[in-house]
């Protein structure tokens, strides 16, 4: 693709962002056809995505974009109403434009989209008849000129809301119109069909807003409207790269801007200035069409037009503007304003013009707090984000170091006891500050997991669809935030137990009904903030989970042997799910049951240093419990001793730390092992877990209780350090990571700690207990 | 920014073994010793040189890599180029450095008997390597800087902290 690498980022970007609500609003909208706010939105999305897509030449992308678009837009305008075949159709265009992004991102060729596919959407908007677009007013197209002097008389009396349909101003003479051949580069000619009839399409939808800029009721509605609709319009005009229709499409977008503060004359002069110009763009779009460049010396069209809509409330410039421009006023057709300005002595009840501004005022300030809101978000690229964590994370060592000689300063007594306070109040303030700030960083960093969960009522339509289910899903919490490596992390884990969920979890309908539950089952996807992390249930309302049925498969596949089942309890045999090799999938499907599956889900989440646990009544449903720590970069952790090295142990994966007394020690088949109350806990030495010298195994008289996933151990090492908040720092990739270790963080004296990587201990463990 | 200076970044200085180096070629470069032995490195690669400090063990790593440190906040690998050479371990003094380089867009340290100075020569004193000059395999070896009276290994840092070598040393 020879395009500008910056441009095809930015769309990729913006892009993406509108296809990712694209798949929610598309869900939505097929539970709440009727939605007319929503198929507007989704729309927008396509047409958008559309129109920088074609400015991009991206030909094969444009094709389905725009099918999707025309079927949206019969939708929209009630032609038919989307019903799950239809919305199967959309859902499968929003996928192909989806995968041609992929396409795109990994420097491939595009694909050509299938065109049976173009066409069923074509048909579906076509199909049923085609969405004539309400034609705009031809009052409009026609409009006056010598109405402007009674017009200055009515903005004096209050104007009624009646004559909306009539629109005064005077029409700006033209000049000649002349036409030359004109061609588009290769890549671009499939595309001027589509361009021209989607301009076309925009260009009416603008008359239309433009008739009712006239009206005082709908006014800032219409503009808002038409703001939208020529920024659209803009895009779409790109593609040609003809100035002229760009010029007219951004005099548009202040018509869009400036429209909803206009009186009601101001209106109807812009507004049929602005209906010139949209019938000047459809000449040039036409010609185009036919391959013919069309046009006109438009400068003095422009600048008067400018004028005209800068001139804001004053009247007397829009009358002069036409005998600025070197032109001749040649149309003049009386109709409109006249009426407009009978309308205006007929006058209108005073109460309904007392609620009218305020309304509008309202709806003003609504916009302009959003417009402002707009400006108040810039993109940042991540690596700033993490060089910038990075270095609060070294100055808050480098404070705890000037702390520690601070408080040594005011403990000894060579220094006054009055410069001794100060540097005890400055320190304080310097740990308050610090603290602050990292915090502030932080949550630069934070996203909330919606970006996550919004992917999740497509990702289940589908499924439910798939399996012949009824699912309902509903998602709580979506506002709650985490660090963005939280989520990265958490995408799979939680795709797979919802996947699960629907496959193993909810029954079909019919055995549903059987047992007297609705026939729709519900997944509950929870989201809340506990403390310093962050709390996720899935929970459903299925068939749960049997421990007899799990103890079964577990002992088919080898995953336990029959004496070990007998010691289990009912709570440990449905912990069974979480074992390497275990699936339970009667059939293997593409759904879930690869048999990898939950092993992986609890490694991921025990990567983050979170933890997950099941609750599960059969008959009733299960209850997933996955509790993860609010950030990756952080994390509370024990320093531990072990010989001379230091290590950072998990806190979230210490149950207790314990000094065994020699008594409680012993040796099975050449392990160490301890009793810890009723129980038998195995024990590994510090030193061999990270390769230290041995010397005397009394150097390491402390266990440190590990657990993970009902499994324990107890690590020997020399002594306890002390609890710390670490930052957690990646280990270069040249060290081998076969190593129990995870990563490092820089202590307070600027060692470097190895982090001991739970995962991996355990593993270390069990490949020690059948040998 | 200049090609030659990408590069510099992205492998660890502009001397390449393979490569002629001609009279007009200045060479800005940093020296060190190992045993009896002195090497050189390009001056741009070089990030910074630090006194000994103490390193982190890290269980299961490669031979070579003697630990880790913090440098100002980041943890970087060092690797102790005695071990890296195959030259008999000898213990840190009070002249061992850690020499502090980029490759490879990674930041790698790596310690030293000694660090000499820093030299600039003319292109057309350094010569191809000849396969067996010394204790070191002749690959890493980007040429050698014959001055008045000692010679200088001028060392590819691309070469010798490359990817492949270090998985290598991991099979090893």
């Amino acid at each position: 693709m020879s395009f500008d690498p910056e441009l095809m980022q930015d769309f990729l970007t913006e892009s993406g962002e509108l296809l990712e609500q694209l798949d929610q609003d598309l869900v939505t909208l097929e539970s709440t056809p009727s939605e007319g706010e929503l198929v507007n939105r989704v729309f927008r999305a396509l047409h958008t995505i559309k129109g920088s897509a074609s400015f991009l030449g991206l030909t094969n992308l444009v094709q389905i974009a725009h099918a999707a678009e025309t079927a949206l837009n019969a939708a929209r305008n009630k032609v038919f109403v989307i019903d799950r075949p239809a919305m199967d159709l959309l859902l499968e265009g929003v996928d192909t434009i989806k995968k041609q992004f992929d396409n795109i991102r990994a420097g491939q060729e595009l694909l050509k989209p299938d065109k049976g596919l173009c066409e069923q959407l074509i048909a579906l908007g076509d199909g049923h008849g085609a969405p004539a677009v309400v034609a705009p007013a031809p009052a409009v197209v026609a409009a006056v000129a010598p109405a402007a002097p009674e017009a200055v008389v009515g903005k004096s009396v209050v104007v009624s809301v009646g004559a909306g349909q009539g629109a005064g101003g005077e029409a700006f003479a033209l000049a000649e119109a002349t036409s030359t051949p004109f061609s588009l580069p290769p890549g671009k000619c499939e595309l001027v069909e589509f361009l021209v009839a989607d301009v076309e399409a925009t260009l009416d939808q603008i008359a239309e807003q433009i008739a009712r800029l006239c009206d005082d009721a709908h006014r800032s509605s219409a503009a808002s409207t038409i703001s939208d609709l020529a920024e659209a319009l803009t895009r779409s005009v790109d593609f040609f790269g003809v100035d002229p229709m760009l010029e007219l499409a951004g005099l548009l977008r202040k018509v869009g801007s400036k429209g909803g503060d206009l009186s009601k004359d101001e209106a109807g002069a812009v507004g049929a200035r602005a209906q010139q110009a949209v019938d000047l763009l459809r000449e040039t779009s036409k010609g185009l069409a036919g391959g013919q460049l069309v046009s006109r010396p438009l400068d003095g069209f422009c600048r008067s037009f400018i004028e005209l809509l800068e001139a804001g409330h004053d009247l007397a410039p829009m009358v002069r503007a036409p005998s600025a421009a070197p032109a001749v006023i040649t149309a003049a057709v009386p109709g409109a304003a006249t009426s407009a300005a009978t309308a205006a002595t007929a006058g209108v009840p005073a109460s309904v013009q007392g609620s009218k501004p305020e309304a509008k005022v309202a709806e003003h300030e609504h916009e302009k707090k959003s417009a402002a809101s707009g400006e108040q978000t810039i993109r940042v690229e991540v690596g700033r984000l993490e060089s910038l964590l990075n270095l609060v994370g070294e100055l808050v060592l480098q404070k705890n170091r000037v702390s520690a000689l601070g408080r040594q300063m005011v403990s000894s007594d060579w220094a006054p006891q009055e410069f001794r306070e100060s540097v005890a109040q400055a320190n304080g303030a310097l740990d308050r500050v610090t603290a602050d700030l990292q915090n502030a960083v932080m949550k630069t960093r934070m996203q909330p997991l919606e970006k996550l969960f919004g992917k999740y009522p497509r990702l289940i339509r589908d499924l439910a669809r798939k399996l012949g289910k009824d699912i309902n899903l509903v998602i709580e919490g979506g506002e709650t935030e985490v660090d963005k490596s939280v989520i990265e992390e958490l995408g799979d884990p939680l795709i797979h137990l919802m996947r699960n969920s629907c496959d193993h979890g909810i029954e079909s309908p019919e055995a549903r009904v059987a047992r007297g539950k609705p026939r729709t089952g519900t997944i509950r996807l929870a989201a809340s903030h506990e403390g310093s992390h962050v709390q996720i249930l899935i929970i459903d309302d299925g068939k749960g989970i049997d421990p007899g049925f799990i103890a079964r498969k577990a002992l088919e596949k080898g995953v336990v042997t029959e004496s070990q089942l007998g010691t289990m309890t009912d709570r440990e045999k449905t912990l069974l799910i979480f074992a390497p090799g275990f699936s339970t999938a009667e059939a293997l499907s593409d759904v879930s049951g690869r048999g990898v599956g939950m092993d992986v889900v609890r490694t991921n989440i025990e990567k983050l240093k979170g933890s997950i646990e099941i609750d599960s009544t059969p008959g009733q449903g299960s209850t997933m419990r996955i509790t993860i720590p609010l950030t990756v970069a952080i994390m509370a952790a024990m320093m531990v001793a072990v010989g001379p090295e230091v290590y950072a142990v998990p806190l979230s994966a210490i149950t207790e730390i314990v000094k065994p007394s020699e008594g409680q020690v012993s040796t099975i088949r050449g392990q160490k092992v301890m009793r810890l109350r009723d129980t038998v806990l195995p024990l590994l030495d510090g030193a061999d877990v990270f390769k230290l010298s041995k010397g005397d195994a009394s150097e390491r008289p402390f266990a440190v209780v590990l657990s993970s996933a009902g499994k324990r151990v107890g690590l020997l090492v020399t002594r306890p350090v002390g609890q710390q908040e670490v930052v957690i720092k990646p280990l270069d990739g040249s060290i081998d990571r076969k190593g129990a270790v995870s990563g490092a963080t820089v202590r307070d004296d600027g060692g470097v700690s190895l982090i001991v990587d739970i995962a991996k201990l355990f593993a270390a463990l069990e490949r020690r207990e059948p040998g | 920014m200049s090609t030659s200076q990408q590069q510099a970044e992205v492998v660890g200085g502009k001397i390449a073994a393979g490569q002629t180096f001609s009279a007009a070629d200045q060479l800005q470069l940093v020296t060190f010793g190992l045993g009896s032995e002195e090497f050189a490195v390009d001056i741009l690669a070089v990030q910074e040189i630090n006194r000994m400090m103490a390193l982190t063990r890290v269980p299961q790593s490669p031979p070579e890599v003697e630990g880790v440190i913090n440098l100002r906040g980041k943890i970087i690998p060092v690797v102790d180029l005695r071990k890296r050479f195959g030259l008999p371990a000898t213990d840190k003094s009070e002249q061992s450095r850690i020499v502090v380089v980029e490759v490879h867009a990674r930041t790698i340290g790596f310690i030293v008997d000694r660090v000499s100075e820093v030299l600039r020569i003319s292109g057309k004193i350094v010569e191809p390597a000849p396969s067996m000059v010394c204790s070191v395999d002749a690959d890493f070896i980007a040429g050698v800087g014959k001055l008045e009276d000692r010679l200088l290994i001028l060392l590819d840092l691309g070469r010798l902290f490359s990817v492949e070598q270090i998985e290598a040393a991991k099979a090893a």
